[in-house]
């Protein structure tokens, strides 16, 4: 038998699933000859005997009780983890829905044809800004320091 | 009252006050159905640690483990009434748990962040103290013992995703090839193949150790 025929019959050979006898004894020759095929074999009935042995995980304490406190939700038809979320989403809804109605009762005069509309008094209109001219050109076209100098202007006299 | 079979094979009655323990999973199931919420306690106590234990080698995280296996409970619980009781109730409970662990996997495909944080807590939960786990044994023995069933673990952990539950299913809850076709939704001919491939990984990475 050749390593690669082994390789085929090695799971069904490890389970017991090797129902033809005559297999059967060929692998089990390969394996007394073959150093590699029986170092492999070793290896996977080794590694296996040591995750059995383990002790395993065990469920946390508080495993039973969030179950319990799951299961009681589920049995009353509400998912614990949802049923925070969706009140919260729905008293959103209900607040949105509320000031489109606000909104749109109190904006309702507001809908009439700006045709309509009586003129409006404006109280002390301004006179627009129109800013300072430079008198120096060659000032125009250099940077602007003014802010700086506004700025040095209000920085605190230092007690001699 | 009901007629239940004892694990053992044999018919025995069953009232409210009999113990459940001995109980096999069909006889739990119809006590359930029939309204005693005890018997889903009893399955709960049965499968927790082995479902556990099996979700968590999937998918690597302990915490996330947990979550899940009492998501399996809650579909079991809110889906009794359609299993169908002709067939195994290991192999449904262990069905739905392996679509959560897939499904867990997927989504932690598209985010790598979920997985680093996954290796540093598991890596971080290594460092137990030595004294705790056997009195009676030398510190060196224990050391030496943890440490290859680390490797071995960890040796598991590097075995692909879909080999590695067909590896677990076979080597540490002792499924058939049957009904780990049943569990994966896979037919006979992969369960076997994925089998092989996955004993063939494993002892090449840990065979080193071994020696």
């Amino acid at each position: 038998m050749r390593c690669a025929d082994f390789q085929e019959l090695y799971s069904d050979y490890r389970d017991g699933r090797l129902q033809d006898r005559a297999r059967l004894t060929e692998v089990e020759r390969h394996l007394r000859e073959c150093p590699r095929c029986a170092r492999q074999d070793l290896a996977v009935r080794r590694g296996v005997e040591v995750l059995r042995a383990g002790p395993g995980l065990e469920p946390s304490p508080a495993f039973r009780w969030a179950l319990q406190r799951r299961l009681a939700f589920s049995r009353a038809g509400t998912d614990p983890g949802l049923a925070p979320g969706g009140l919260v989403a729905s008293l959103l809804v209900a607040a949105a829905v509320g000031l489109v109605l606000i909104e749109g009762v109190t904006r309702l005069p507001q809908t009439q044809p700006a045709a309509e509309r009586s003129p409006q008094v404006v109280a002390n209109p301004g006179p627009p800004f129109v800013g300072f001219a430079r008198a120096d050109p060659a000032a125009a076209l250099a940077p602007d320091t003014s802010a700086d100098e506004d700025a040095a202007l209000h920085v605190p006299a230092v007690a001699p | 009252m009901a007629i239940g079979m004892h694990r053992g094979g044999q018919p025995q009655l069953v009232t409210a006050q009999a113990p459940l323990r001995p109980l096999d999973d069909s006889s739990l199931v119809s006590l359930y159905l029939a309204g005693q919420h005890k018997a889903f306690d009893q399955i709960v106590e049965r499968y927790q640690k082995r479902l556990l234990n099996f979700v968590y080698r999937t998918i690597g995280d302990r915490e996330r483990a947990q979550d899940l296996v009492q998501e399996v409970f809650i579909r079991v619980h809110r889906h009794m009434h359609r299993f169908d009781q002709a067939k195994k109730f290991s192999t449904w409970i262990y069905t739905i748990a392996s679509n959560l662990a897939k499904n867990e996997l997927r989504n932690r495909s598209r985010n790598p962040l979920v997985f680093f944080q996954t290796i540093k807590k598991n890596w971080e939960g290594d460092h137990r103290p030595l004294q705790f786990e056997d009195p009676h044994q030398r510190p060196d023995d224990l050391y030496r013992r943890r440490h290859l069933r680390e490797l071995v673990e960890w040796t598991v952990a590097q075995l692909p995703g879909h080999h590695r539950q067909v590896f677990v299913l076979r080597e540490l809850d002792g499924k058939s090839y049957e009904e780990i076709a049943d569990i994966t939704g896979c037919n006979l001919g992969t369960v076997k193949s994925r089998l092989n491939r996955a004993r063939n990984r494993f002892a090449h990475l840990i065979a080193p150790h071994l020696e």
